[in-house]
């Protein structure tokens, strides 16, 4: 049995819990030493956030302000009244090209043929030339000379050119659109090339002949569409040659305030620098330096008239235009030479309308604008937040609408979060319920690993291989139903989607499978014992146990998404407009530029303190914030939904 | 009031529980008891679930401060004559003197060894053959050395329920406290497991002053000196284990301890 030691003498209790002089550091008590350090530690990380806030707003703060301002100027110099009509008539550009295309994809079939003869002809006679250059060339310098050589001189060379001319037409390569009796005569005709003359030789000359009747015959079966290309083409010179007047009107006042505004500011420093310097003599070149900078605001009051006396013919000019738009529409053809043709009659016979009525809208906006309106602050936020254009460095106007920005960056995260759930959450349930220990060991530190492959590396894949990876994919044939196949870009918000997805995995496995670590074994071996089958426990328990852990998983995946910037900026094709989402799902494949992108691209450019540089940070503050409410998701999510504690 | 009152004999109370009010948040679950437990004896807590047993228990520990909202209303809890709640009680002295076995059996993931020696090491202890002493003469009272002596370097958790029970109580005896608190320390083992943790506190008898959560009557008549029985907070009843089950006073104890309460 066991043997019990004998009690040993000890102290009274009393006197073992009360307490005794303690041992002290410095006076203080070590275990409020550890719980200050600590305690200090976690506060550093809340002072630096706060730091970043007040830093980021500083920064940002000033851009309503600057932007109304550029706004003011954009209004009372009166490039806001020439956009009126400028904006929707920039539309008429695309739809010319696209009548042009139309044009060339119905005529191409026709004059294929002699184009060809022709083009092979012309490589042919130019592989020859390029061939004798070495004899050519001594020849050419000679013919040049003045006064002219003797014949002597000139007759060797001519040999030597006629020699390796005859050499070259002969081992020519003819290819098979010409017959044998053509190659033959092509030969002929080509071994007497020689610098001396310059007409062509007769064969090519009917060659170019037969491609011109071609080209006109073609043209004529196609006339209507033709015409209606060339009338598109036309239609909007008058008025774009008013416009483009009233442009450089404006533009001129807005120089010259912007002009005003720069060296006002100058002055206004110069002043601050005299009014504080000790020196009455330096003070006197101060202000003297000031004064000579002075400048007048232009009169925009005066500056505007002209443009507003040509208001009715700018009016007159607009309803023209979109008559004329209008009966183009009309003319249109229905058919062009290839179904992609009558495709893109089609689409321009639908848009025309569209865009003829955009600018009629135009017209009472024209008559009603007025230069003194003010512009509220209203207009000025809504004009950042929901501004659909982002346009810097323009030689017209700034513009940051974040519209396309925002768009870009939750398209590309949506798609990340869309391809990497599935595979971080299977993995998660594979890794924690599925396999042995042997494949955790090898999954887990690989899928870990992921994460530190630095992100710039992964922008190298996602150029050279993802991309080209993605087009050729999407030109295989029997692909072509998905949509957006083929796909014109190869860097893409796809392709940076997935690229995103992959960074995102990591983090989303690791918190998933601790999700699912966490259910209770207890309803795990209650599932069991009820007789559920592994996969029965694992969906019907543990998966939806850990659901909100995963659900957590998932918006920091998000989170970590939208804020990574190198992929993007590598890999998203950094093109700044509102994807167009008309086409459906296809839209993935079209590129576009993201909230960190453009920071990260710009920043380094700006000049401090513009309006462009405060629009970046005011960038800045959106996307901190947005980090700031994924991630108060995903405390609240799994707050909400906490196990009991096992 | 002061925090000590004058020295009592060693026969006299040596936890005394006076006016004890308890409250979690609002919830109040422990109204006026008052209690002596004498040196050395062992005392068995029984009442229907829910009476705040185990809330007098963790409140002679005071690990239930680590409950946030859990509150002493009125009243003092005294050891060998010092109020535990006065601010110049160490509470972790306090803990360290008084070992605590759970319900339900809750060895670290750690060797046998480590768990035994788990409270000198935080105590700091370092010195190896000290610890390895004090292993030994623990797992001994606890009747658990010659079962583990040649796996002291395992997992605990390798070891079967009542082992592993035994091992909570080894590595609470290990710190020599005066007292030891147990609730409901069979609850989860077998008869024969129960058997032994009871010739085990039989045999500590003496070295310790117990006091014991249980819902088995019987236990508490062959292990108990003393028995207290508590209803819906209050102390109802407090005897010689024999009293209260021979000749209960009031009918509400005979009522519990014959199984007819309802
Ligand atoms: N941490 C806590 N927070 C709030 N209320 C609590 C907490 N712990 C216990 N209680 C409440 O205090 C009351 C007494 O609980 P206690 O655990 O002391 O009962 P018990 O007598 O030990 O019951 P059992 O025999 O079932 O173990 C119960 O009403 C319980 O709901
Ligand atoms: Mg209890």
């Amino acid at each position: 049995m066991v043997d019990t030691p004998a009690p040993i003498e000890r102290p009274p209790l009393r006197d073992l819990i009360l307490r005794k002089g303690k041992r002290t550091i410095v006076g203080a008590d070590p275990q409020g030493l550890i719980r200050g350090f600590f305690a200090a530690n976690s506060s550093v990380t809340i002072i630096v956030l706060a730091l970043i806030m007040i830093f980021l707003l500083k920064e940002g703060a000033g851009f309503l302000g600057t932007y109304k301002h550029e706004l003011e100027i954009y209004r009372r110099a009166g490039l806001e009244f020439c956009d009126i009509v400028d904006r929707p008539l920039s539309e008429q550009q695309e739809l010319s090209s696209k009548l042009r295309r139309a044009v060339t994809t119905s005529v191409d079939p026709i004059i294929q043929g002699v184009r060809a003869r022709r083009d092979a002809a012309f490589l042919l006679k130019r592989e020859v030339e390029e061939q004798t250059k070495l004899a050519r060339e001594p020849l050419a310098a000679a013919l040049e000379k003045e006064p002219a050589p003797a014949a002597t001189e000139l007759d060797p060379l001519r040999q030597q050119v006629a020699a390796a001319t005859q050499q070259a037409a002969a081992k020519m390569n003819v290819p098979d659109v010409f017959t044998a009796d053509e190659a033959k005569r092509l030969r002929d005709e080509f071994a007497k090339l020689t610098p001396e003359v310059s007409d062509l030789p007769p064969m090519l000359m009917e060659l170019s002949a037969a491609f011109t009747v071609k080209d006109k015959e073609a043209k004529q079966k196609f006339g209507p569409l033709v015409d209606a290309s060339d009338e598109l083409e036309e239609a909007p010179e008058e008025l774009r040659g008013v416009l483009d007047e009233l442009k450089e009107e404006v533009l001129a006042t807005k120089e010259a305030a912007t002009t005003h505004f720069t060296l006002e500011e100058g002055r206004q420093k110069l002043l601050k620098a005299a009014s504080k310097a000790k020196d009455p003599q330096e003070k006197e070149d101060l202000i003297k330096e000031a004064d000579a900078s002075k400048t007048d605001e232009p009169n925009y009051e005066e500056s505007i008239k002209p443009v507003l006396e040509r208001r009715e013919e700018l009016i007159g000019k607009v309803v023209a235009y979109a008559a004329a738009a209008d009966a183009a529409a009309v003319n249109l053809p229905k058919e062009g030479g290839t179904a992609e043709a009558t495709q893109l009659l089609t689409e321009v016979r639908a848009a025309l309308p569209l865009h003829a009525k955009a600018l009629r809208d135009g017209v009472e906006s024209l008559r009603t604008w007025k230069q003194d309106k003010p512009v509220s602050i209203f207009t000025v936020i809504g004009a950042f937040f929901f501004g659909t254009s982002w346009l810097t460095n323009s030689s017209w106007q700034d513009f940051f609408g974040f519209v396309p920005l925002l768009v870009g960056s939750v398209v590309i995260a949506l798609i990340a979060i869309v391809i990497a759930t599935p595979l971080s959450v299977a993995a998660a349930i594979y890794t924690n319920q599925f396999a042995s220990d042997r494949e955790k060991e090898i999954i887990k530190p690989v899928i870990e690993f992921i994460q530190a492959i630095p992100s710039v590396v992964l922008g190298f894949i996602g150029i050279s291989l993802v991309g080209d990876l993605i087009k050729e994919i999407s030109e295989v044939p029997w692909l072509g139903w998905l949509p957006g196949f083929p796909i014109q870009e190869r860097l893409n918000m796809f392709n940076a989607g997935c690229l995103l997805a992959l960074m995102a995995v990591p983090t989303m496995f690791s918190l998933a499978e601790d999700a699912l670590n966490n259910v209770p074994q207890a309803y795990i071996d209650a599932s069991d014992a009820l007789g559920a089958t592994k996969l029965q426990t694992v969906f019907r328990v543990i998966v939806p146990a850990g659901l909100s852990g995963i659900a957590a998983a998932i918006l920091l995946g998000l989170g970590r998404v939208i804020g990574e910037t190198m992929v993007v900026l590598l890999v998203a094709g950094n093109r700044i407009a509102i994807p167009d989402f008309s086409g459906g799902p296809g839209v993935i494949f079209q590129p576009a530029h993201t909230l960190t992108g453009i920071i990260a691209q710009e920043l380094g450019e700006v000049s401090r303190g513009s309006a462009h540089w405060q629009a970046l940070f005011m960038v800045g503050i959106v996307l901190f914030v947005i980090s700031l409410a994924v991630n108060g998701c995903a405390r609240a999510v799994v707050r909400r939904f906490e196990l009991p504690k096992a | 009031m002061p925090a000590t009152s004058p020295s009592p004999t060693p026969d006299a109370s040596f936890i005394q529980v006076e006016k004890f009010n308890y409250a979690y948040g609002d919830h109040q679950v422990i109204f006026d008891v008052d209690l002596d437990l004498h040196r050395q004896d062992i005392t068995a807590l029984i009442g229907p679930s829910g009476c705040g047993k185990s809330t007098l228990l963790r409140a002679i520990n005071r690990i239930n401060d680590l409950v946030d909202i859990a509150r002493v209303v009125s009243g003092h809890i005294r050891i060998d004559g010092v109020d535990i709640y006065s601010p110049e009680v160490d509470v972790i002295s306090l803990r360290r003197n008084i070992g605590m076995v759970f319900q339900k059996y809750n060895p670290f993931p750690r060797s046998i060894f480590e768990n035994a020696v788990y409270g000198l090491r935080v105590a700091g202890v370092k010195d190896k053959q000290e610890l390895e002493e004090a292993a030994e003469r623990s797992l001994k009272l606890s009747a658990l050395w010659d079962e583990v002596k040649d796996r002291l370097h395992e997992p605990a958790t390798g070891l079967s329920g009542g082992q592993q029970q035994r091992l909570c109580i080894a590595r609470a005896v290990a710190l020599q406290p005066r007292i030891l608190l147990m609730d409901e320390p069979c609850a989860a083992l077998d008869p024969i497991a129960t058997a032994r943790i009871e010739d085990l506190i039989a045999q500590l008898r003496g070295q310790f002053t117990f006091v014991i959560v249980t819902h088995n009557m019987e236990q508490a008549k062959r292990i108990a000196d003393k028995t207290a029985f508590f209803y819906k907070g209050k102390l109802v009843e407090y005897d010689d284990t024999m009293e209260i089950f021979g000749n209960p006073k009031l009918k509400l104890t005979e009522q519990y301890v014959t199984g007819r309460l309802v």
